[in-house]
């Protein structure tokens, strides 16, 4: 197999940021350059000319997706940052519970977008079960929430659904009280109550695509997904997020590292004790 | 499911020990490619996967590939290369002899369970 | 090889060590200035170095107190610290110089600082020091994650 030659590299470098939204900081060449062979491996393509091939005269929609899930990787803490779900129990929960009692709404929707693993997803849902049971509310349950995570990656979302998780995973962000209460372990092997699994639909769906049928949310969770995205594709995704929020209380979360700048046309920003989230603003406000 | 893991660092063993439990299956360890080539010996009908280290005393992951690759015993178990050797000469040479993923490290956790499961044929990029 | 190269080839490694740390142990390694390990530090000391094979060999160590090395495997490795021995710590401080020096040896590739990586190998003890001969080309960079320090040096030989 001939190695890729520096031509090639650049072919499938502006490929890959013209087509696949992914800006690559030319200094990190190294590290694309090492995920595009891992591709090969796992495509069983014989040379990077192939690969250029499948990509852009075949538009082989499957290959892009690859890229895109080799290249970017998936995070994997529990409640990370902690502060949107701080300001979902402080702020949010409140006001749907009122709603929900004054049949204002009829349940929340919830979206973790570019769910890897199924972390964030889970951490809302047991955020909102163990809100309900510390404040004893009876009248409002589980089921006014429809929590929906999708991710690009099919493996991801296998592990997603199946609520098992490594030792190591467990480690990292998940408070004793969290993990006494909703797994249960055998070994190395901690497994996520069905209670709080079965709350999550797990979806697989590319940011690229039209979220029109998604249906709408309350709040969306979009965090260190778009790290690697071209600042068109940022901007393309922030557009269509608030066109799926729920008008006027609709919520966005980043990650809390990320930087957001044109938000104003859609978003107003917010704080609460230090965390940030958007607000979708009324259409034509 | 059973799964070997060659790799000389015991600490990455037991990281990978912790991926294949969660997949609910068995992990076997060999510390160099010697050690690894004796096991499959007796135990190769037994075996689902191998994630192979590259550097290693004795005999490298590199030199093992190719002796599982050669003989018709070994040469239908899948190998993943799981490696901190990320030239891409060298990940292109190791999917020459046969290799059908390489993972580089470092990995997180869910990376390396995602690459165990497509190398086992679930969870790939299947039709919706 | 000059003043400036080494400083730069020393930046890939923390840079390395930095995406290590927080791909494998969920860890956010800030960088200060270099110092020496702290001569009276009494408490025991782990530490991991590999010789590097290049046109001009190197070694690179990468120092912690064992507390910290404890603490680092276990989040690695998902193992409560009181459940690793000793023997874990010395082989996962060797790992971790093993897959920080991986990634620079891919990103020094087709440059006159390629180098193949060796076996690498831990030390320990206590009251530990590093004495080279003067004079010889070498930098390190103390880096910090959370209340844990580390040091990281290297030294063309």
């Amino acid at each position: 197999m001939p190695n890729l030659t520096s031509k090639e590299f650049e072919l499938l470098r502006d490929y890959i940021e013209k087509e696949c939204g992914i800006d690559l900081d030319r200094d990190k060449a190294y590290l694309i350059e090492s995920r595009l062979s891992g591709i090969l491996a796992e495509s069983g393509l014989s040379s990077f000319e192939e690969l250029y091939y499948k990509l852009r005269i075949q538009k082989d929609i499957k290959m892009n997706e690859k890229v895109i899930d080799a290249i970017t990787t998936h995070e994997t803490l529990w409640f990370r940052d902690k502060t949107p779900w701080q300001i979902l129990e402080k702020v949010l929960l409140p006001t749907y519970i009122d709603e929900i009692r004054q049949n204002k709404r009829s349940k929340v929707r919830i979206w973790s977008a570019g769910c890897s693993t199924g972390q964030e997803a889970y951490s809302t849902v047991m955020s909102i079960d163990s809100y309900l049971e510390r404040h004893r509310i009876k009248d409002v349950s589980l089921d006014h929430f429809e929590i929906l995570a999708t991710d690009i990656s099919h493996s991801v979302l296998e592990i997603a659904r199946a609520g098992k998780y490594d030792s190591i995973s467990i480690m990292r962000g998940l408070a004793d009280e969290y993990k006494d209460k909703y797994f249960a372990n055998e070994g190395r092997k901690w497994i996520l109550t069905k209670k709080i699994r079965d709350r999550v639909i797990f979806k697989r769906f590319n940011l690229q695509n039209s979220f029109i049928t998604l249906g709408k949310f309350d709040i969306v969770f979009c965090r260190y997904v778009l790290i690697y995205f071209s600042t068109q594709l940022k901007k393309e995704v922030f557009q269509k997020i608030s066109e799926i929020l729920n008008p006027p209380k609709g919520v966005l979360f980043l990650g809390n590292s990320e930087v957001f700048t044109d938000y104003e046309d859609s978003f107003v920003r917010m704080e609460h004790q230090g965390g940030v989230y958007y607000m979708v603003k009324e259409s034509g406000v | 499911m059973r799964v070997l893991s060659v790799d000389d660092s015991a600490m990455v063993r037991k990281i990978i020990r912790g991926a294949v439990e969660v997949l609910d299956g068995d992990l076997l360890e060999a510390s160099d490619g010697i050690e690894a080539l004796e096991l499959l010996e007796k135990q190769y009908k037994y075996i689902d996967l191998i994630l192979l280290d590259w550097n290693m005393p004795r005999l490298n992951g590199m030199e093992v590939l190719k002796k599982l690759k050669a003989d018709r015993r070994f040469r239908s178990i899948p190998v993943m290369m799981v490696t901190t050797e990320s030239e891409r000469q060298n990940i292109v040479s190791a999917i020459q002899q046969g290799a059908i993923h390489y993972l580089i490290k470092p990995f997180t956790i869910e990376e390396l369970i995602k690459r165990i499961m497509e190398c086992l044929g679930k969870g790939g990029y299947k039709n919706d | 090889m000059t003043d400036m190269d080494i400083e730069k080839i020393a930046d890939y490694f923390t840079d390395s060590f930095r995406q290590v740390l927080s791909t494998m142990a969920g860890f956010e390694v800030s960088h200060i200035a270099c110092e020496q390990l702290n001569a009276s530090n009494e408490n025991p000391i782990i530490m991991g170095a590999m010789v590097l094979h290049g046109k001009k060999d190197a070694i690179i160590s990468l120092s912690m107190e064992k507390s910290t090395a404890s603490m680092i495997i276990a989040y690695m490795t998902g193992i409560l610290p009181q459940e690793l021995k000793e023997q874990d710590l010395f082989d996962g401080v060797a790992e971790l110089v093993n897959i920080m020096a991986g990634e620079v040896k891919a990103r020094l590739a087709n440059t006159p600082y390629h180098f193949l990586l060796t076996s690498p190998f831990s030390l320990g003890g206590t009251n530990f020091k590093m004495v080279q001969k003067k004079n010889l080309l070498e930098t390190c960079r103390h880096l910090r994650a959370g209340e844990m320090d580390i040091t990281f040096r290297i030294a063309y030989i």
